[in-house]
């Protein structure tokens, strides 16, 4: 049910896509549906994030990973444990950019022979490894789309661009070099009747497979694995597979997609009558992601950079935090303890206030 | 605990293992002998105004709950989602993406998949989906909602009594998720019903009243203190003569009372005693303030600082003019991130603490106006003001316990080490992903120390004993150090059972072992009474 | 070949397939962590039993090639293997069982080879062996068991100790006073301390 559910689901919805370009539902798939998820997208990040931000943080709890500062002479681990702004910033940017948590993993094998044994360090990072692939991929292919929505592609997106078909640059240098037969061929197959192959598309399909797979045969992982995860894992895969077929095997109408998505920015929609169905079923699972985000555990993409344990200097012993619903309480005072025991601790010669009770 | 198990319950423990298929959304828990704590007592929630206060047995079917008891859950939970950011947004960001799973020393010990810190974040997560989350109340358990009925209250009463709110899952975590956070609010919600485990509820309830977790009252202390005296003079020819409650002193001293009362953290307190009279320090003991630790910490967050308010009280009441803590884990925890938050206005009147020895001047402590003993003493020995012979420790080969919350939550890594290397020669580390940030919890920690779950602390403690084993094979190490009461008392317990062979000490005790005191006659024993090395066949 | 030989020769196949077995009884999520994480840190455990079953079945290799000598010392692993089930609320039987499924196994994996001429006597010191280390393990197992009740005895005499060092030494004091022998009372404390 984890994955069956969610898969259907995500099938359903290209169904749906495809049935509703058959009926001439374009308008509705290109612009109302778009427009209403972008709505949900934007509203539903910003009040989480502002619920968020107005449960106070009332207690400074940064996670400490490494030497604090206290000595002088002692050497504090700037950046694990900051005490101060720049420290917790880079600590951040770390975390955001290159996943450092994850990178930590460690394990150990022991190698060597019985008598003389060693221990060898290694590292666990699949985990590190696929979610890099697949956060970074993302990202760049989100930056690639930026093309369909400028009139006159901006620079940087055509740097992207070309760097990421990077695998032209591959082939083909060896190609001149040495021309040999396999990249020969290799360069041969890329070019011939292809447009250019995008790396990150490779790599975003393969990291994308890999989470999946993951919480499918890796039994811990399955048995924590709700439809909650695999339900954005299929509608990824589906945007992912319905972009690549698009470019690479049933491509369509690019100028006509141009022309839908400047109406859509510039809040002209147009409805380009040229579009194969193929894009209505892109576009739904897009849709579908951005209007599911708020409400799912992908907010973690706004979350992180909430996190107490991560984001606040390691500080509460030098500054006072303040925890704004902090409240009286009742305690037990001094005089109630002395009141209790004062004949004991005088008939053990510790100090009293009151002689007498 | 098998001996104490019925025939048939014995019989049913031969298949357990296999877990029934299906969700673990529908997989009740089991309240199983040796891994569970006596539910608390009547009278110790009674004495800090609990709700609930009742007698009852965890594993007899009726828990005594109030009518009601889902709505008093859920309008706290309520209450705290919009109080503490951390929990609303580990409620939220989570993507189970299982990287904190194996790293729980309750996992790794007990197999069960319900203690990956993930699940048992997930045992909360589920009744959150289900009350506060739209899709959770539209779809139910499609997305992992579920109700919050006896079963699941019970689940999280079993499994937030499985968790030491270590933080070792938070380092590992790519969104620092904490689950001690979640622990502490599902203990602070079971608070509310009256179910919590008598260990800590006992202690809190001594706490209140008596001023420390034993209930040691005010002449037991002094007494106990004398006792440890004249085993330093026997040991040291020395008499030394503390003061308690005493006003215009320089500096307040607060350490757990585990040190005062239970071996081997009395040898600890030896060492504070010997260094202070050493160094001629112009300190106090208090009887008020006569514990540092907290078990208030795991029941709720207002009992937490009820009890943490007499430090403070105290110090301003002696008129002191800073504090030094002894060793403690979770008492460094809560001074380092709560008690200046708490507490903090009450104690403006403080100094910024100055050695008075080097003229150090403590900047780190500047809010909290709190040292650690370990801060303390490495800059003691960094300006060389102590004398000291680590060759009477040269029967020793030691190894470093990093306590959880020192490491993870305050950082103190170098210091003790610093210390350790001074007055020992043989020092070798644990392999490097079981000490320091990435330290395993003793086992025991959080108030489930107690005696009827012995099955659950071997378990959990197997981790941190497994990696002592192997210095203990490779290099003979014989003694585990830290800087912890509740480490003292369990590990030597945990070591007594994986490890056979290794003693745990207090690094306090190893500094006056090595410590030359001015006018002391030869010492022949170190503090445990035992030979010094090089004086083995010395007449006692 | 003699059985020693095939089992030397299908060691590996034994081992794993014996693992397997005794990895079986935990719960799934579990038993893949017990069998894939290698970190003997990060993954006891599974390393007790890896490595105990190795030492345990070259042992007993060992032990039927040089009958007349003293069988090699495998306490150690089986008591590594029997520690952790021991807290892990396994009941002696099925906390020993493992043992025994050693004969199931060796014989599944052997297959027809264990089954030739003049097999059947080295099959049974083969089970003998498997017997003597199966009673040595129920040993093994209730010391555990009696040494876990220990502990919590240990601990709570160590947290009362000072208590009843108290209570000791107050009423010795009275008796000091009575006797004016202080030397004799102190003597007692010293005592007490060890």
């Amino acid at each position: 049910m984890r994955f069956l559910v969610p898969l259907v689901a995500v099938l359903v919805l290209v169904l749906l896509a495809i049935a509703g370009a058959g009926a001439h539902l374009q308008f509705l798939l290109g612009v109302v549906v778009p427009y209403a998820a972008l709505a949900i997208f934007v509203l539903g990040m910003i009040a989480k994030v502002v619920g968020w931000g107005k449960a106070p943080v009332p207690f400074r709890i940064p996670t400490t990973c490494g030497q604090q500062k206290s000595l002088p002479w002692i050497k504090q681990n700037k950046i694990e444990n900051p005490s101060g702004a720049g420290g917790t910033f880079i600590r951040m940017l770390l975390e955001v950019l290159v996943f450092r948590t994850l990178w930590r993993n460690l394990r150990t094998e022991m190698h060597g022979t019985p008598d003389n044994p060693q221990l060898v360090y290694k590292s666990t990072r699949w985990l590190w490894l696929g979610g890099m692939m697949f956060h970074w991929t993302f990202l760049i292919i989100v930056i690639r789309h930026l093309r369909f929505f400028f009139q006159r592609v901006p620079g940087f997106v055509q740097s992207i661009e070309h760097v990421d078909n990077g695998l032209k640059f591959l082939t083909t240098y060896p190609a001149v070099t040495n021309p040999g037969k396999l990249s020969a061929a290799l360069h041969g197959f890329l070019q011939v009747g292809m447009p250019m192959l995008y790396v990150t598309d490779i790599l975003f399909i393969t990291a994308v497979t890999y989470l999946l797979l993951r919480r499918i045969f890796i039994p811990q992982v399955k048995y924590m694995t709700l439809a909650n995860d695999s339900f954005p894992l299929f509608l990824i895969l589906g945007i992912g597979i319905s972009g690549v077929v698009m470019r690479y095997f049933h491509r369509v109408d690019v100028v006509g997609v141009k022309n839908l998505a400047m109406g859509l920015v510039s809040f002209h929609p147009v409805v380009p009558s040229s579009v194969g169905s193929i894009f209505y079923v892109h576009l739904l699972l897009v849709s579908t992601l951005l209007a599911y985000f708020p409400f799912s555990k992908l907010v973690h993409f706004g979350g992180v950079f909430l996190s107490p344990t991560r984001n606040l200097a390691n500080n509460s012993r030098e500054v006072r935090h303040i925890n704004p619903w902090n409240y009286p309480v009742e305690v037990h005072t001094y005089e109630e303890y002395e009141n209790d025991f004062r004949a004991k601790m005088k008939m053990a010669g510790v100090p009293v206030e009151k002689e007498e009770d | 605990m098998a001996k104490q198990m019925k025939p048939n319950e014995i019989i049913s423990e031969i298949d357990y293992k296999k877990m029934p298929e299906g969700s673990w959304l529908d997989q009740p828990a089991e309240i199983k002998p040796g891994m569970f704590c006596w539910g608390a007592k009547a009278k110790s929630i009674k004495t800090v105004g609990f709700p609930n206060a009742r007698d009852w047995n965890p594993s007899e079917e009726d828990w005594k709950l109030p009518e009601n008891w889902q709505g008093t859950v859920l309008e706290a939970m309520k209450d705290r989602l919009g109080k503490y950011r951390s929990f609303k947004l580990f409620m939220d960001i989570c993507v189970r993406c299982g990287a904190c799973a194996d790293k729980c020393h309750f996992y790794i010990g007990t197999g069960d998949p319900k203690n990956m810190p993930v699940m048992r974040a997930e045992l909360m997560r589920s009744v959150y989906r289900k009350y506060f989350t739209t899709p959770g109340k539209m779809l139910g358990k499609l997305a992992g909602a579920r109700e919050l009925d006896i079963k699941v209250l019970k689940e999280w009463w079993s499994y937030f009594f499985q968790c030491t709110e270590c933080r070792r899952c938070s380092v590992f975590c790519p969104y620092g998720i904490d689950h001690a956070e979640i622990t502490m609010m599902g203990r602070e919600f079971l608070n509310l019903l009256g179910l919590n485990i008598e260990w800590i509820m006992g202690p809190v309830a001594n706490c209140h009243v008596k001023c420390n977790h034993l209930g040691l009252e005010p002449h037991t202390i002094v007494n106990n203190v004398e006792f440890m005296l004249d085993d330093i003079e026997t040991v040291t020819g020395i008499r030394i003569n503390p003061s308690f409650n005493r006003k215009g002193a320089e500096i307040l001293f607060v350490t757990p009372s585990g040190d005062l009362f239970a071996d081997p953290g009395t040898y600890t307190c030896m060492g504070y005693l010997m260094l202070f009279h050493e160094l001629g320090l112009d300190y106090t003991w208090s009887t008020y303030a006569s514990e540092g630790g907290n078990f208030g910490f795991f029941t709720t967050n207002e009992m937490g600082k009820r009890l943490n308010a007499k430090i403070y009280a105290e110090a301003k009441r002696l008129g002191v003019k800073y504090i030094i803590g002894g060793e403690c884990g979770h008492m460094w925890r809560v001074l380092s991130q709560y008690m200046n938050t708490w507490n903090g206005p009450e104690a403006d009147f403080l100094e910024v603490p100055k050695s008075p020895i080097t003229g150090t001047v403590f900047e780190n402590t500047r809010g909290t106006r709190a040292v650690h003993i370990s801060e303390f003493t490495a800059d003691l020995i960094k300006h060389g003001k102590l004398k000291l012979d680590p060759s009477r420790n040269d029967h020793l080969k030691v190894t470093f316990h990093d306590s959880c919350n020192t490491a993870r939550g305050m950082g103190l890594l170098e210091e003790p080490r610093y210390v350790l290397k001074s007055v020992c020669n043989n020092f070798y580390e644990m392999p490097q992903h079981t000490i320091r940030e990435k330290t395993f919890c003793c086992g025991s920690g959080s108030g489930l120390n107690a005696g009827e779950d012995i099955d659950l602390r071997m378990k959990g403690g197997l981790p941190r004993a497994n990696a002592v084993k192997h210095v203990h094979d490779k290099h003979g190490v014989n003694l585990l150090a830290n800087v912890c009461a509740i480490d003292r008392a369990t590990l030597t317990t945990s070591m007594d059972y994986w490890v056979p062979g290794v003693k745990v000490a207090g690094l306090s005790e190893l500094v006056a072992n090595a410590l030359v005191m001015k006018g002391e006659k030869e010492r022949t024993t170190d503090l445990r009474g035992e030979p010094l090395p090089n004086k083995a066949g010395g007449d006692q | 070949m003699k059985l020693t030989d095939l089992l030397a020769e299908k060691r590996q196949a034994v081992l794993d397939r014996w693992v397997e077995h005794i990895i079986a009884g935990y719960p799934q999520e579990t038993s893949n962590f017990l069998r894939s994480q290698k970190d003997r840190f990060s993954n006891p455990v599974g390393h007790a039993i890896i490595e105990g079953t190795g030492a345990i079945l070259d042992g007993i290799t060992q032990a039927l090639s040089h009958p007349g000598q003293a069988a090699p010392a495998v306490s150690g692993y089986l008591d590594s293997i029997l520690r952790v089930r021991a807290v892990q609320g396994f009941a002696a039987s099925s906390a020993v069982s493992f043992i025994f499924e050693l004969k199931g196994v060796a014989r599944s994996v052997l297959g027809s080879a264990a089954q030739g001429p003049g097999m059947n006597a080295e099959l049974t010191a083969f089970d003998k062996e498997v017997d003597r280390l199966a009673l040595l393990s129920f040993d093994i197992f209730m010391q555990c068991r009696e040494k876990v009740l220990q502990l919590k005895a240990d601990e709570l005499e160590r947290q009362t100790f000072r208590l009843l060092q108290q209570a000791r030494l107050i009423k010795s004091q009275e008796e000091e006073n009575k006797e004016n022998a202080p030397e004799g009372g102190k003597k007692e404390e010293g005592e007490v301390t060890r």
